[in-house]
C-alpha cells in the first residue's frame, strides 16, 4: 500500500510535471485568436497558473517524497526520491534556459487581443488644442 | 531462465513502459495545449488541408510520420538494451532511452537530410 502510494507521487510527478511543462510553454508560445481584452487578460492569465503549477509541483512533489519515504523508513523510495532531485534541477535549468531565450517574462505574459481601439466620437474643445468642427 | 535473468527481463519491460509513457506523455500535452488554443473564426478554409484540427494533425502526422514513429520505437529499444547493461533503474533506463531514441533519429534524418 504504501509502496503504491510513493509510486504514485513519484509518476505523478515524473509524467505531470513535464506535460503541465508543455502545454503551459505551447499556451505561452502560440498566437491565440482573441477577440476582447478581458478574453486576452483570462488567456495569459491561465497559462500563468499553469506555469506556476509547474514551478511549485516541481518542487513540492520531489521534496514531499523524500520526506515521507524517509518518515515510513522506506529505503527503496528514499533512494528513488533523492535521485528525482536531479530531475528536478534538470526541469528548473529547462525552464531557466527557455525563460532566457523568450523576449518577455514567461510568467505574466498577456497575449495581444483583436479588440479595436476606442473610436473617438465627441470633440471636447481645450484650451491649446485644435478646435472642433462645426463649433 | 535463472533468478537474475528473469528479473533483468522483468526490468527491461518496465523501462519500456517507462518509455512508451513518455511518449503518450508529449503526445497527450501537445494535443491538449493545441485544444487550449482559440483560433481565428474567419478563416479561408476553401484549400485542402489549410483548417485542420488539433485532433485531424495528430492522425495525419501518425500516418505520414508512421517511419518516423517506427524508428523511433526501433531505436529507444536499442538504447534501452545498452542502457540495461549499465543501469539498474527502469525509470532512469526508459527516460534516457526516449531521449537517446529521439537524438538517434534527429541525427539519422539529418544525416539523410545532407546525403539527398
Amino acid at each position: 500500500m504504501k509502496r503504491i502510494g510513493l509510486g504514485v507521487l513519484l509518476f505523478a510527478w515524473l509524467y505531470g510535471v513535464p506535460f503541465l511543462l508543455i502545454v503551459g510553454l505551447i499556451r505561452r508560445t502560440s498566437s491565440p485568436y482573441l477577440a476582447t481584452r478581458a478574453a486576452a487578460q483570462a488567456f495569459g492569465a491561465s497559462t500563468d497558473t499553469i506555469l506556476v503549477t509547474v514551478l511549485v509541483l516541481n518542487l513540492a512533489l520531489p521534496l514531499a517524497g523524500v520526506l515521507i519515504a524517509l518518515l515510513v523508513r522506506d529505503r527503496y523510495w528514499t533512494r528513488r526520491f533523492v535521485w528525482s532531485l536531479v530531475g528536478m534541477a534538470l526541469i528548473y535549468f529547462a525552464f531557466a534556459i527557455v525563460g532566457s531565450v523568450a523576449r518577455t517574462p514567461l510568467i505574466g505574459w498577456t497575449p495581444a487581443d483583436q479588440e479595436p481601439a476606442p473610436r473617438v466620437t465627441r470633440c471636447m474643445p481645450r484650451s491649446g488644442g485644435r478646435g472642433c468642427p462645426g463649433g | 531462465m535463472d533468478e537474475l535473468g528473469a528479473s533483468r527481463w522483468a526490468s527491461f519491460g518496465l523501462s519500456l513502459l517507462v518509455a512508451l509513457g513518455w511518449y503518450a506523455t508529449v503526445i497527450a500535452a501537445v494535443l491538449v495545449g493545441r485544444l487550449g488554443i482559440p483560433a481565428a473564426p474567419d478563416q479561408d478554409c476553401s484549400a485542402v488541408f489549410s483548417c485542420l484540427r488539433p485532433q485531424e494533425e495528430i492522425v495525419l502526422i501518425v500516418i505520414l510520420g508512421g517511419p518516423i514513429l517506427v524508428g523511433l520505437l526501433v531505436s529507444t529499444l536499442m538504447v534501452a538494451g545498452l542502457l540495461a547493461r549499465l543501469i539498474r533503474s527502469p525509470i532512469l533506463i526508459g527516460t534516457l532511452a526516449t531521449v537517446g531514441g529521439v537524438v538517434v533519429v534527429a541525427v539519422a534524418g539529418a544525416v539523410w537530410q545532407g546525403v539527398r
